[in-house]
Protein backbone atom coordinates (compact mmCIF):
# COMPACT_ATOMS: atom_id res chain seq x y z
CA UNK A 1 0.00 0.00 0.00
CA UNK A 2 1.47 3.33 -1.10
CA UNK A 3 0.35 6.41 0.82
CA UNK A 4 0.77 10.09 -0.02
CA UNK A 5 1.05 12.03 3.24
CA UNK A 6 0.52 15.81 3.14
CA UNK A 7 1.01 18.09 6.13
CA UNK A 8 1.05 21.90 5.94
CA UNK A 9 -0.51 22.67 9.31
CA UNK A 10 2.11 25.16 10.47
CA UNK A 11 3.04 26.41 7.02
CA UNK A 12 6.00 24.06 7.05
CA UNK A 13 5.63 21.78 4.10
CA UNK A 14 5.92 18.08 4.91
CA UNK A 15 5.11 15.72 2.05
CA UNK A 16 5.99 12.05 2.14
CA UNK A 17 5.40 8.94 0.10
CA UNK A 18 5.05 5.90 2.36
CA UNK A 19 5.02 2.24 1.48
CA UNK A 20 3.20 0.30 4.19
CA UNK A 21 4.11 3.12 6.53
CA UNK A 22 7.79 3.29 5.67
CA UNK A 23 9.20 6.42 4.04
CA UNK A 24 10.06 6.01 0.35
CA UNK A 25 10.34 9.72 -0.49
CA UNK A 26 10.21 12.75 1.79
CA UNK A 27 10.34 16.49 1.11
CA UNK A 28 10.31 19.14 3.82
CA UNK A 29 10.37 22.93 3.49
CA UNK A 30 10.75 25.08 6.57
CA UNK A 31 10.45 28.63 5.30
CA UNK A 32 7.50 30.80 6.12
CA UNK A 33 8.10 33.41 3.44
CA UNK A 34 7.15 31.91 0.10
CA UNK A 35 5.55 28.58 0.90
CA UNK A 36 2.64 29.13 -1.47
CA UNK A 37 5.20 29.31 -4.28
CA UNK A 38 7.06 26.16 -3.28
CA UNK A 39 4.16 24.00 -2.03
CA UNK A 40 3.05 22.59 -5.37
CA UNK A 41 6.57 22.15 -6.82
CA UNK A 42 7.47 20.29 -3.61
CA UNK A 43 4.48 17.99 -4.04
CA UNK A 44 5.51 17.31 -7.63
CA UNK A 45 8.99 16.25 -6.46
CA UNK A 46 7.35 13.52 -4.37
CA UNK A 47 4.60 12.31 -6.71
CA UNK A 48 6.06 12.69 -10.21
CA UNK A 49 6.63 9.36 -11.98
CA UNK A 50 5.04 7.36 -9.21
CA UNK A 51 1.61 6.17 -8.15
CA UNK A 52 -0.12 5.99 -4.78
CA UNK A 53 -3.14 4.12 -3.47
CA UNK A 54 -4.38 6.51 -0.80
CA UNK A 55 -3.92 10.03 0.57
CA UNK A 56 -3.61 11.01 4.21
CA UNK A 57 -3.94 14.75 4.75
CA UNK A 58 -3.41 16.65 7.97
CA UNK A 59 -6.50 18.85 8.22
CA UNK A 60 -5.44 21.05 11.15
CA UNK A 61 -5.57 22.64 13.54
CA UNK A 62 -2.74 25.10 12.85
CA UNK A 63 -2.13 27.91 10.38
CA UNK A 64 -5.52 28.56 8.74
CA UNK A 65 -4.02 29.26 5.33
CA UNK A 66 -1.42 26.51 5.61
CA UNK A 67 -3.99 23.85 6.44
CA UNK A 68 -6.36 25.10 3.77
CA UNK A 69 -3.84 24.79 0.96
CA UNK A 70 -2.79 21.27 1.98
CA UNK A 71 -6.45 20.27 2.17
CA UNK A 72 -7.58 21.84 -1.15
CA UNK A 73 -4.72 20.12 -3.00
CA UNK A 74 -5.28 16.77 -1.26
CA UNK A 75 -9.06 16.67 -1.74
CA UNK A 76 -8.78 17.79 -5.38
CA UNK A 77 -6.15 15.10 -6.07
CA UNK A 78 -8.40 12.49 -4.42
CA UNK A 79 -11.51 13.69 -6.25
CA UNK A 80 -9.99 13.93 -9.73
CA UNK A 81 -7.79 10.81 -9.54
CA UNK A 82 -10.46 8.83 -7.68
CA UNK A 83 -8.04 7.88 -4.90
CA UNK A 84 -9.32 7.19 -1.38
CA UNK A 85 -8.53 9.90 1.17
CA UNK A 86 -8.57 10.19 4.93
CA UNK A 87 -7.93 13.15 7.20
CA UNK A 88 -5.90 13.12 10.39
CA UNK A 89 -5.45 16.03 12.78
CA UNK A 90 -2.06 17.54 13.56
CA UNK A 91 -2.65 16.69 17.24
CA UNK A 92 -3.45 13.05 16.39
CA UNK A 93 -0.16 12.86 14.45
CA UNK A 94 1.64 14.07 17.56
CA UNK A 95 -0.20 11.76 20.00
CA UNK A 96 0.36 8.79 17.69
CA UNK A 97 4.06 9.64 17.36
CA UNK A 98 4.86 10.04 21.08
CA UNK A 99 2.17 7.80 22.58
CA UNK A 100 1.23 10.48 25.15
CA UNK A 101 -2.36 11.43 26.03
CA UNK A 102 -1.85 15.22 26.14
CA UNK A 103 -0.03 16.98 23.34
CA UNK A 104 0.37 20.62 22.31
CA UNK A 105 2.11 22.94 19.90
CA UNK A 106 2.34 26.71 19.60
CA UNK A 107 1.60 29.04 16.70
CA UNK A 108 3.71 31.73 18.43
CA UNK A 109 0.62 33.35 19.97
CA UNK A 110 -1.07 30.59 21.90
CA UNK A 111 -1.18 26.81 22.09
CA UNK A 112 -3.27 24.17 20.35
CA UNK A 113 -3.80 21.38 22.88
CA UNK A 114 -5.20 17.90 22.30
CA UNK A 115 -6.43 15.61 25.09
CA UNK A 116 -6.73 11.90 24.25
CA UNK A 117 -8.11 8.82 26.02
CA UNK A 118 -6.09 5.69 26.87
CA UNK A 119 -6.51 4.35 23.34
CA UNK A 120 -5.35 7.73 21.98
CA UNK A 121 -8.77 8.66 20.66
CA UNK A 122 -9.19 12.45 20.75
CA UNK A 123 -11.44 13.75 23.53
CA UNK A 124 -10.95 17.50 23.30
CA UNK A 125 -9.05 20.06 21.21
CA UNK A 126 -8.68 23.62 22.40
CA UNK A 127 -6.70 26.77 21.73
CA UNK A 128 -5.38 28.46 24.86
CA UNK A 129 -3.18 31.46 25.66
CA UNK A 130 0.47 31.11 26.66
CA UNK A 131 -0.44 32.04 30.24
CA UNK A 132 -3.11 29.33 30.42
CA UNK A 133 -0.70 26.84 28.89
CA UNK A 134 2.01 27.53 31.48
CA UNK A 135 -0.47 26.57 34.24
CA UNK A 136 -0.96 23.11 32.67
CA UNK A 137 1.23 20.14 33.55
CA UNK A 138 1.97 16.87 31.81
CA UNK A 139 1.53 18.07 28.23
CA UNK A 140 3.97 16.87 25.61
CA UNK A 141 5.27 19.55 23.21
CA UNK A 142 7.86 19.59 20.42
CA UNK A 143 6.80 16.15 19.24
CA UNK A 144 8.74 14.78 16.27
CA UNK A 145 6.66 12.90 13.74
CA UNK A 146 7.06 9.13 13.53
CA UNK A 147 5.54 8.40 10.12
CA UNK A 148 5.19 4.70 10.66
CA UNK A 149 3.26 5.24 13.90
CA UNK A 150 1.09 7.90 12.23
CA UNK A 151 0.38 5.47 9.37
CA UNK A 152 -0.60 2.70 11.80
CA UNK A 153 -2.79 5.10 13.80
CA UNK A 154 -4.54 6.15 10.57
CA UNK A 155 -5.27 2.51 9.63
CA UNK A 156 -8.21 2.62 12.04
CA UNK A 157 -9.70 5.64 10.27
CA UNK A 158 -12.31 5.41 7.52
CA UNK A 159 -11.90 6.94 4.09
CA UNK A 160 -13.93 10.11 3.57
CA UNK A 161 -15.75 11.33 0.45
CA UNK A 162 -13.28 13.95 -0.96
CA UNK A 163 -16.01 16.65 -1.05
CA UNK A 164 -16.24 16.44 2.73
CA UNK A 165 -12.55 16.58 3.61
CA UNK A 166 -12.26 20.00 5.23
CA UNK A 167 -9.98 21.80 7.67
CA UNK A 168 -10.59 21.99 11.40
CA UNK A 169 -9.72 25.38 12.81
CA UNK A 170 -10.43 25.29 16.63
CA UNK A 171 -9.11 28.85 17.18
CA UNK A 172 -11.94 31.38 17.00
CA UNK A 173 -11.82 34.29 14.54
CA UNK A 174 -13.02 37.84 15.24
CA UNK A 175 -16.59 37.47 14.00
CA UNK A 176 -17.10 34.22 15.98
CA UNK A 177 -16.20 35.78 19.32
CA UNK B 1 -8.89 25.98 -36.72
CA UNK B 2 -9.57 23.54 -33.94
CA UNK B 3 -11.93 24.77 -31.21
CA UNK B 4 -10.22 25.76 -27.96
CA UNK B 5 -11.89 24.90 -24.65
CA UNK B 6 -10.59 26.62 -21.54
CA UNK B 7 -11.66 25.66 -18.03
CA UNK B 8 -11.54 28.79 -15.87
CA UNK B 9 -11.43 29.14 -12.08
CA UNK B 10 -12.48 32.26 -10.13
CA UNK B 11 -12.28 32.78 -6.34
CA UNK B 12 -11.02 36.33 -5.81
CA UNK B 13 -13.80 37.36 -3.42
CA UNK B 14 -16.97 35.61 -2.28
CA UNK B 15 -17.96 33.67 -5.40
CA UNK B 16 -16.58 30.20 -6.13
CA UNK B 17 -16.93 29.76 -9.87
CA UNK B 18 -15.81 27.42 -12.64
CA UNK B 19 -16.60 27.76 -16.34
CA UNK B 20 -15.77 26.08 -19.61
CA UNK B 21 -15.43 28.64 -22.41
CA UNK B 22 -15.10 27.84 -26.11
CA UNK B 23 -12.78 30.01 -28.23
CA UNK B 24 -12.96 32.84 -25.68
CA UNK B 25 -16.48 33.82 -26.71
CA UNK B 26 -18.94 31.01 -26.04
CA UNK B 27 -19.89 29.80 -22.56
CA UNK B 28 -20.12 26.03 -22.68
CA UNK B 29 -20.87 25.72 -18.96
CA UNK B 30 -20.82 28.04 -15.95
CA UNK B 31 -21.18 27.18 -12.30
CA UNK B 32 -21.22 29.85 -9.58
CA UNK B 33 -21.57 29.26 -5.87
CA UNK B 34 -22.17 32.57 -4.12
CA UNK B 35 -21.54 33.16 -0.42
CA UNK B 36 -23.51 36.39 -0.39
CA UNK B 37 -26.08 35.28 2.21
CA UNK B 38 -23.35 34.09 4.60
CA UNK B 39 -21.50 37.41 4.48
CA UNK B 40 -24.69 39.50 4.59
CA UNK B 41 -25.00 38.57 8.28
CA UNK B 42 -21.73 40.45 8.94
CA UNK B 43 -22.55 43.42 6.67
CA UNK B 44 -19.69 42.68 4.30
CA UNK B 45 -17.31 39.98 3.13
CA UNK B 46 -15.31 38.36 5.97
CA UNK B 47 -12.07 37.27 4.23
CA UNK B 48 -11.36 34.26 6.49
CA UNK B 49 -14.89 32.90 6.01
CA UNK B 50 -14.65 33.44 2.24
CA UNK B 51 -11.44 31.35 2.12
CA UNK B 52 -13.07 28.59 4.18
CA UNK B 53 -16.08 28.40 1.92
CA UNK B 54 -13.97 28.24 -1.25
CA UNK B 55 -12.16 25.23 0.27
CA UNK B 56 -15.48 23.54 1.03
CA UNK B 57 -17.07 24.37 -2.33
CA UNK B 58 -14.54 23.86 -5.11
CA UNK B 59 -14.95 20.13 -5.80
CA UNK B 60 -18.75 20.52 -5.73
CA UNK B 61 -18.58 23.43 -8.19
CA UNK B 62 -16.29 21.38 -10.46
CA UNK B 63 -18.76 18.48 -10.40
CA UNK B 64 -21.64 20.84 -11.18
CA UNK B 65 -19.76 22.53 -14.04
CA UNK B 66 -18.81 19.19 -15.64
CA UNK B 67 -22.39 17.94 -15.25
CA UNK B 68 -23.63 21.00 -17.14
CA UNK B 69 -21.12 20.51 -19.95
CA UNK B 70 -20.98 18.12 -22.86
CA UNK B 71 -17.20 18.64 -22.81
CA UNK B 72 -15.19 16.33 -20.58
CA UNK B 73 -11.77 17.03 -19.07
CA UNK B 74 -10.09 15.22 -21.98
CA UNK B 75 -11.30 17.95 -24.39
CA UNK B 76 -10.08 20.84 -22.20
CA UNK B 77 -7.03 22.64 -23.66
CA UNK B 78 -5.97 24.71 -20.65
CA UNK B 79 -6.81 25.62 -17.05
CA UNK B 80 -7.11 29.37 -16.37
CA UNK B 81 -7.22 30.95 -12.93
CA UNK B 82 -7.67 34.40 -11.41
CA UNK B 83 -4.43 35.25 -9.60
CA UNK B 84 -4.90 39.00 -8.91
CA UNK B 85 -6.34 41.26 -7.54
CA UNK B 86 -8.55 40.11 -4.68
CA UNK B 87 -8.59 38.65 -1.18
CA UNK B 88 -5.27 36.85 -0.85
CA UNK B 89 -6.60 33.89 1.15
CA UNK B 90 -9.39 33.32 -1.38
CA UNK B 91 -7.07 33.65 -4.39
CA UNK B 92 -4.65 31.14 -2.82
CA UNK B 93 -7.32 28.44 -2.62
CA UNK B 94 -8.32 28.95 -6.26
CA UNK B 95 -4.73 29.02 -7.49
CA UNK B 96 -3.75 25.77 -5.70
CA UNK B 97 -6.98 24.13 -6.88
CA UNK B 98 -6.20 25.17 -10.48
CA UNK B 99 -2.61 23.91 -10.22
CA UNK B 100 -3.90 20.53 -9.05
CA UNK B 101 -6.27 20.27 -12.05
CA UNK B 102 -3.51 21.35 -14.46
CA UNK B 103 -1.15 18.75 -12.99
CA UNK B 104 -3.60 15.86 -12.86
CA UNK B 105 -4.94 16.39 -16.39
CA UNK B 106 -1.61 17.54 -17.95
CA UNK B 107 -2.99 20.90 -19.11
CA UNK B 108 -1.17 24.23 -19.36
CA UNK B 109 -1.98 26.74 -16.63
CA UNK B 110 -2.95 30.34 -17.53
CA UNK B 111 -2.92 33.17 -14.99
CA UNK B 112 -5.57 35.86 -15.45
CA UNK B 113 -5.95 39.36 -14.00
CA UNK B 114 -9.48 39.61 -12.60
CA UNK B 115 -9.93 43.22 -13.85
CA UNK B 116 -9.01 42.21 -17.38
CA UNK B 117 -11.51 39.38 -16.90
CA UNK B 118 -14.25 41.96 -16.29
CA UNK B 119 -13.28 43.71 -19.55
CA UNK B 120 -13.38 40.42 -21.49
CA UNK B 121 -16.84 39.63 -20.06
CA UNK B 122 -17.90 41.80 -23.01
CA UNK B 123 -16.32 39.35 -25.47
CA UNK B 124 -18.98 36.83 -24.36
CA UNK B 125 -21.62 39.21 -25.78
CA UNK B 126 -20.10 41.11 -28.68
CA UNK B 127 -16.89 40.93 -30.63
CA UNK B 128 -14.37 43.42 -29.19
CA UNK B 129 -13.55 45.98 -31.89
CA UNK B 130 -10.30 47.85 -31.33
CA UNK B 131 -9.45 50.54 -30.50
CA UNK B 132 -12.05 50.83 -27.76
CA UNK B 133 -12.68 52.80 -24.60
CA UNK B 134 -13.17 50.65 -21.50
CA UNK B 135 -14.80 52.07 -18.40
CA UNK B 136 -13.97 49.79 -15.47
CA UNK B 137 -16.20 50.32 -12.44
CA UNK B 138 -16.02 48.05 -9.40
CA UNK B 139 -15.59 47.95 -5.64
CA UNK B 140 -11.86 48.49 -5.99
CA UNK B 141 -11.42 50.27 -9.31
CA UNK B 142 -12.69 53.20 -11.35
CA UNK B 143 -10.66 53.52 -14.52
CA UNK B 144 -10.97 54.78 -18.05
CA UNK B 145 -8.72 52.81 -20.38
CA UNK B 146 -7.97 52.74 -24.11
CA UNK B 147 -7.57 49.24 -25.46
CA UNK B 148 -5.69 49.21 -28.76
CA UNK B 149 -5.67 45.45 -29.17
CA UNK B 150 -5.94 42.29 -27.07
CA UNK B 151 -4.01 42.98 -23.86
CA UNK B 152 -2.80 46.39 -25.08
CA UNK B 153 -4.00 48.88 -22.46
CA UNK B 154 -3.38 52.60 -22.02
CA UNK B 155 -4.87 54.08 -18.86
CA UNK B 156 -6.37 57.53 -19.43
CA UNK B 157 -7.38 58.11 -15.84
CA UNK B 158 -8.32 56.43 -12.60
CA UNK B 159 -9.75 57.29 -9.22
CA UNK B 160 -7.50 59.41 -7.04
CA UNK B 161 -9.00 57.95 -3.86
CA UNK B 162 -12.06 55.69 -3.43
CA UNK B 163 -13.54 53.51 -6.14
CA UNK B 164 -17.15 54.18 -7.14
CA UNK B 165 -18.25 50.77 -5.79
CA UNK B 166 -16.70 51.56 -2.44
CA UNK B 167 -18.71 54.82 -2.29
CA UNK B 168 -21.88 52.82 -3.05
CA UNK B 169 -21.10 50.38 -0.22
CA UNK B 170 -20.50 53.21 2.28
CA UNK B 171 -23.65 55.08 1.27
CA UNK B 172 -25.63 51.84 1.55
CA UNK B 173 -24.28 51.42 5.06
CA UNK B 174 -25.30 54.90 6.29
CA UNK B 175 -28.73 54.40 4.70
CA UNK B 176 -29.01 50.99 6.46
CA UNK B 177 -29.30 49.09 3.19
CA UNK B 178 -28.17 45.48 3.72
CA UNK B 179 -25.06 44.02 2.01
CA UNK B 180 -24.50 43.99 -0.93
CA UNK B 181 -25.49 47.65 -0.94
CA UNK B 182 -25.03 48.60 -4.60
CA UNK B 183 -28.26 47.12 -6.00
CA UNK B 184 -30.16 48.45 -2.96
CA UNK B 185 -28.96 52.03 -3.51
CA UNK B 186 -29.77 51.71 -7.22
CA UNK B 187 -33.32 50.57 -6.43
CA UNK B 188 -33.92 53.20 -3.73
CA UNK B 189 -32.57 55.93 -6.03
CA UNK B 190 -35.10 54.97 -8.70
CA UNK B 191 -37.86 55.89 -6.21
CA UNK B 192 -36.45 59.32 -5.34
CA UNK B 193 -35.58 62.70 -6.79
CA UNK B 194 -32.27 64.51 -7.13
CA UNK B 195 -32.93 67.15 -4.45
CA UNK B 196 -29.84 67.18 -2.21
CA UNK B 197 -26.97 69.48 -3.12
CA UNK B 198 -23.83 67.34 -3.08
CA UNK B 199 -20.27 68.28 -4.07
CA UNK B 200 -19.28 67.34 -7.61
CA UNK B 201 -16.38 64.84 -7.57
CA UNK B 202 -13.65 66.40 -9.79
CA UNK B 203 -14.58 69.47 -11.73
CA UNK B 204 -11.69 69.39 -14.17
CA UNK B 205 -11.10 68.17 -17.70
CA UNK B 206 -8.73 65.35 -16.68
CA UNK B 207 -9.73 61.70 -16.88
CA UNK B 208 -9.33 61.17 -13.15
CA UNK B 209 -12.11 60.39 -10.71
CA UNK B 210 -12.62 61.03 -7.01
CA UNK B 211 -15.35 59.57 -4.84
CA UNK B 212 -14.11 60.07 -1.30
CA UNK B 213 -15.40 63.65 -1.02
CA UNK B 214 -18.85 62.66 -2.23
CA UNK B 215 -18.89 59.70 0.15
CA UNK B 216 -17.83 61.85 3.14
CA UNK B 217 -20.38 64.55 2.35
CA UNK B 218 -23.18 61.95 2.53
CA UNK B 219 -21.88 60.52 5.80
CA UNK B 220 -21.67 64.06 7.26
CA UNK B 221 -25.08 65.05 5.93
CA UNK B 222 -26.75 61.99 7.48
CA UNK B 223 -24.89 62.54 10.75
CA UNK B 224 -25.82 66.25 10.96
CA UNK B 225 -29.47 65.70 10.12
CA UNK B 226 -29.66 62.92 12.73
CA UNK B 227 -28.10 65.29 15.33
CA UNK B 228 -30.69 67.93 14.54
CA UNK B 229 -33.45 65.38 14.71
CA UNK B 230 -34.38 66.00 11.07
CA UNK B 231 -35.64 63.16 8.98
CA UNK B 232 -33.77 62.24 5.82
CA UNK B 233 -35.58 61.44 2.63
CA UNK B 234 -33.61 58.25 1.96
CA UNK B 235 -34.80 57.79 -1.62
CA UNK B 236 -33.99 61.40 -2.52
CA UNK B 237 -30.55 61.15 -0.94
CA UNK B 238 -29.84 57.86 -2.76
CA UNK B 239 -30.98 59.46 -6.01
CA UNK B 240 -28.88 62.58 -5.45
CA UNK B 241 -25.80 60.45 -4.70
CA UNK B 242 -26.33 58.15 -7.66
CA UNK B 243 -26.96 61.03 -10.08
CA UNK B 244 -23.79 62.82 -8.97
CA UNK B 245 -21.65 59.66 -9.03
CA UNK B 246 -22.79 58.37 -12.41
CA UNK B 247 -23.00 61.75 -14.13
CA UNK B 248 -19.33 62.19 -13.37
CA UNK B 249 -18.55 58.87 -15.10
CA UNK B 250 -20.52 60.00 -18.14
CA UNK B 251 -18.85 63.40 -18.20
CA UNK B 252 -15.38 61.81 -18.24
CA UNK B 253 -16.42 59.27 -20.85
CA UNK B 254 -17.74 62.14 -22.98
CA UNK B 255 -14.39 63.97 -22.75
CA UNK B 256 -12.66 60.78 -23.88
CA UNK B 257 -15.08 60.26 -26.78
CA UNK B 258 -14.49 63.85 -27.88
CA UNK B 259 -10.69 63.81 -27.55
CA UNK B 260 -9.86 60.33 -28.85
CA UNK B 261 -12.41 59.96 -31.61
CA UNK B 262 -12.84 56.32 -30.58
CA UNK B 263 -16.41 55.10 -31.11
CA UNK B 264 -16.36 51.70 -29.42
CA UNK B 265 -17.19 51.70 -25.69
CA UNK B 266 -17.36 48.86 -23.21
CA UNK B 267 -18.29 48.94 -19.53
CA UNK B 268 -16.82 46.39 -17.12
CA UNK B 269 -16.87 45.52 -13.43
CA UNK B 270 -19.49 44.87 -10.76
CA UNK B 271 -20.98 48.38 -10.87
CA UNK B 272 -21.82 47.86 -14.56
CA UNK B 273 -24.89 45.99 -13.25
CA UNK B 274 -26.25 49.36 -12.07
CA UNK B 275 -29.41 50.22 -14.03
CA UNK B 276 -29.00 54.01 -13.95
CA UNK B 277 -25.38 53.68 -15.10
CA UNK B 278 -26.43 51.45 -17.99
CA UNK B 279 -29.08 53.90 -19.21
CA UNK B 280 -26.96 57.05 -18.77
CA UNK B 281 -23.86 55.60 -20.47
CA UNK B 282 -26.13 54.50 -23.32
CA UNK B 283 -27.36 58.09 -23.73
CA UNK B 284 -23.79 59.43 -23.79
CA UNK B 285 -22.77 56.87 -26.41
CA UNK B 286 -25.84 57.63 -28.50
CA UNK B 287 -24.93 61.31 -28.53
CA UNK B 288 -21.57 60.43 -30.10
CA UNK B 289 -22.95 57.60 -32.23
CA UNK B 290 -20.60 55.20 -30.43
CA UNK B 291 -21.24 51.47 -30.12
CA UNK B 292 -21.76 50.42 -26.53
CA UNK B 293 -21.22 46.97 -25.02
CA UNK B 294 -22.30 46.17 -21.46
CA UNK B 295 -22.11 42.59 -20.18
CA UNK B 296 -25.38 40.89 -19.36
CA UNK B 297 -26.09 40.92 -15.63
CA UNK B 298 -24.86 37.36 -15.10
CA UNK B 299 -21.40 38.37 -16.35
CA UNK B 300 -21.22 41.72 -14.53
CA UNK B 301 -20.69 40.13 -11.13
CA UNK B 302 -17.71 37.86 -10.44
CA UNK B 303 -17.81 34.73 -12.56
CA UNK B 304 -15.35 32.31 -14.16
CA UNK B 305 -16.72 32.67 -17.72
CA UNK B 306 -15.08 36.09 -18.07
CA UNK B 307 -11.80 34.57 -16.85
CA UNK B 308 -12.06 31.97 -19.60
CA UNK B 309 -12.67 34.73 -22.16
CA UNK B 310 -9.66 36.74 -20.92
CA UNK B 311 -7.47 33.60 -20.95
CA UNK B 312 -8.08 32.89 -24.63
CA UNK B 313 -5.69 35.52 -26.12
CA UNK B 314 -3.04 34.31 -23.62
CA UNK B 315 -3.63 30.72 -24.75
CA UNK B 316 -3.08 31.74 -28.38
CA UNK B 317 0.17 33.48 -27.38
CA UNK B 318 1.13 30.41 -25.28
CA UNK B 319 1.61 32.58 -22.20
CA UNK B 320 1.51 29.82 -19.62
CA UNK B 321 2.20 29.96 -15.89
CA UNK B 322 4.40 27.68 -13.77
CA UNK B 323 3.46 25.62 -10.74
CA UNK B 324 5.11 28.23 -8.51
CA UNK B 325 2.41 30.79 -9.44
CA UNK B 326 1.68 33.03 -6.46
CA UNK B 327 -1.42 35.24 -6.20
CA UNK B 328 -1.27 38.99 -5.52
CA UNK B 329 -3.88 41.02 -3.66
CA UNK B 330 -3.26 44.28 -5.56
CA UNK B 331 -3.23 44.86 -9.30
CA UNK B 332 -4.02 47.32 -12.02
CA UNK B 333 -5.14 46.74 -15.56
CA UNK B 334 -2.27 45.84 -17.84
Amino acid sequence: MKTLFIDTHLWNIDIALLEDGKIVKHEEVIDKKNNSEVLFPTLIKVIDNTTFDEIIVVNGPGSFTGVRLGVIIAKTLAYTKNIPIKAISSLECMAASCGKKNVAFTDNNGYYVGYFDNDLNPELYEYITKEEFLKQTDIETDVTYDYEKIYKYALAKDYVEPHFVNPIYIKKIGVEK
Amino acid sequence: MKDVYIMAIESSCDETSIAIVKNGIEVEALSVSTQMKTHAVFGGVVPEIASRMHTENFTFVLEDCLNKSSIGMDRIDAIAVTYKPGLLGSLLVGVEFAKTLAYVYHKPLIKVNHLIGHIYANALENELKFPLLALVVSGGHTELVIMEDDYKFKTLGATLDDAIGEAYDKVARVLNIPYPGGPGVDHLASLGKNTYQLPKPVLDESYNFSYSGLKSSIINLVHNENQRGNEINQADLACSFQTTAIDELCRKLEIALRNTGIREVIVAGGVSANKYLRSEIAKTCEKYKANLSVPKLLYCTDNAAMIGAAAYPLYLKKEFADFNLNPESQANIG
